[in-house]
């Protein structure tokens, strides 16, 4: 990925700082406007790199306001976001962004590959067409998540479980440092969820960090890192994962 | 073949079908993300917002591209700030700045006296194009061009997921201004064409019959522009040899390839959906 480059933001391709964690949330408070009452409030957390963290939570405890806060789709009412001890939007190519509902109009018409492909985008930058190396990474993802024999297909033509699948192959074509994988098994079959948590355990392997949202304990990674349970957007202090 | 090569003969007539080609093209190849993000409604919009800047430049001798171009800038400009940030419903945004506009056309239209000129701007006059008035439409095409394919994958993740842009630090309400302001433009090329009245079908027509048949943008762009190009052809020389309106004419000829391919469309899936039904 060497050669000519221009950001989306300028700012947006910082290296690492040294010794930083993946991840690091200082007193993080989040208000939605018009609402009252904070959606997340007080939130610390330490994810070091090549970890997964979980959050776990109900739905509307603040696990995807943490999540979107992270990806910079929020700005945060208090608190600091560090990632790789850089601000949010300083490195947007090391974050990979997995929502519960995705924004995806998924009538448009583009094919599995074009999707996966578009993962490629916080590393092109304005003007600059995908590669053969982003095209190489764009196959490797699709062919990792079993997708290969839909690559040439319609994204309109695929199962929740399929989308489900092309959106984390996207994460994964990214080459994403930190991937944030908001209940990344929601709708996906037994295989799938197979598949997925190989798939974590490869990335953590490789040294990349994840922090994925469940509702479900049952899907906990058998390893996780950090814990950090949330309830109406406070942590909950006591000890969350007693196995 | 004395009726393909005869019109030819009359210089207006090759500007009129060089300037119908040139606007169709554009207009098609932007107006497949119009249909593509569901905003079939700002052309119209911008067309008819266009009438106070065309109204004023006609009051004081001014170009009337020129007072088009800028009516319509300021709109898209207006309905961008609008709904930046879902601050309003685009749908909304675009009925406000539309009508104010179009009422401030309407008002200052009273203070014009000449009846060819609003016939005109109402329904087009492609076969009174200049030269001049080529030179702008040739630049305007070539922009639009370079700026779709310039900006080509941006401008489809922001329409396709708006959440994912965002997080690769795209800004997507700036993509989607710089759209309305190529819409904007295209829409001033195209009411020389087919007038304000019927300017969106220019946009949206040719693209929405290419979106029937293809899967992919980039192939769509490209067929839709040949369906505007072939339309306005066909809409100029049936003006000429029947004597009808040469605007109303291409936008029919748009509708027409539009049914036909609707039509051939449905019998394909209609004869897939009988083999597939037989018993066997």
């Amino acid at each position: 990925m060497s050669g000519w480059r221009v950001g989306y933001r300028g700012r947006g391709h910082r290296a690492p700082r040294p010794g930083a964690p993946a991840l690091r949330l200082d007193g993080l408070s989040v208000r939605y406007p018009g609402v009252t009452g904070p959606a997340l409030q007080g939130v610390d957390l330490v994810v070091p790199r090549g970890a997964v963290a979980v959050l776990v939570g109900h739905n509307g405890s603040g696990k995807s306001t943490l999540l979107r806060a992270v990806a910079g789709l929020i700005r945060p009412a208090a608190g600091s976001i560090r990632v790789f001890g850089n601000p949010v939007g300083a490195c947007h190519h090391r974050v990979a962004y997995l929502p519960q509902r995705s924004e995806v109009d998924w009538r448009f018409p583009v094919d599995v590959r074009g999707l996966v492909l578009s993962g490629r985008l916080a590393h092109l930058g304005w003007l600059r067409r995908p590669g053969p190396v982003d095209h190489a990474l764009a196959e490797a993802a699709i062919e990792r998540l079993g997708l290969a024999a839909l690559a040439r297909e319609p994204v309109a033509r695929l199962s929740g479980g399929q989308r489900q699948r092309a959106l984390l192959a996207r994460a994964l074509c990214q080459e994403a440092d930190l991937l944030l994988l908001d209940e990344p098994l929601t709708a996906m079959d037994p295989e799938a969820r197979d598949l997925t948590d190989g798939l974590v355990g490869d990335l953590v392997a490789a040294g990349r960090s994840v922090v994925m949202a469940t509702h479900d304990l049952d899907r906990v990674p058998p390893e996780p890192g950090p814990v950090l349970r949330l309830a109406a957007g406070r942590p909950v202090r006591e000890p969350a994962w007693a196995g | 073949m004395g009726w393909l090569t005869e019109p030819l003969t009359w210089p207006f007539i090759r500007k009129g079908l060089l300037a119908a080609v040139l606007v169709g093209v554009a207009c098609a190849a932007v107006g497949c993300h119009v249909v593509l993000r569901r905003m079939s409604l700002v052309g119209d919009a911008l067309a008819h917002t266009a009438l106070p800047g065309l109204v004023v430049a006609a009051l004081w001798g001014w170009s009337l591209f020129a007072g088009a171009l800028v009516a319509g800038v300021v709109t898209a400009l207006i309905i961008g700030w609008l709904t930046r940030r879902e601050a309003l419903r685009e749908d909304a945004g675009i009925g406000v700045a539309f009508t104010g506009m179009f009422a401030l056309g309407i008002l200052l239209l009273a203070e014009t006296r000449s009846q060819r000129d609003l016939t005109h701007i109402l329904f087009g006059n492609v076969l009174g194009v200049g030269a001049a008035d080529l030179w702008l439409v040739g630049g305007l095409t070539l922009l639009v061009i370079v700026a779709l394919a310039a900006f080509h994958k941006e401008l489809a993740v922001s329409a396709f997921d708006p959440g994912h842009a965002r997080v690769a630090g795209l800004r997507v309400d700036a993509v989607r201004q710089g759209l309305l302001i190529l819409i904007a433009l295209v829409v001033v090329g195209a009411i020389k064409v087919v007038g304000v009245v019927l300017t969106s079908a220019l946009l949206v027509t040719p693209a929405a019959a290419a979106s029937l048949v293809t899967t992919s943008v980039a192939r769509m762009m490209v067929l839709a522009a040949a369906i505007a190009a072939v339309a306005g052809v066909a809409g100029l020389y049936a003006s000429y040899h029947l004597g009808v309106s040469s605007g109303a004419a291409v936008v029919l000829a748009c509708t027409a390839i539009f049914g036909a391919t609707w039509a051939g469309r449905a019998g394909r899936e209609g004869a897939l959906r009988r083999r597939r039904d037989r018993p066997v």
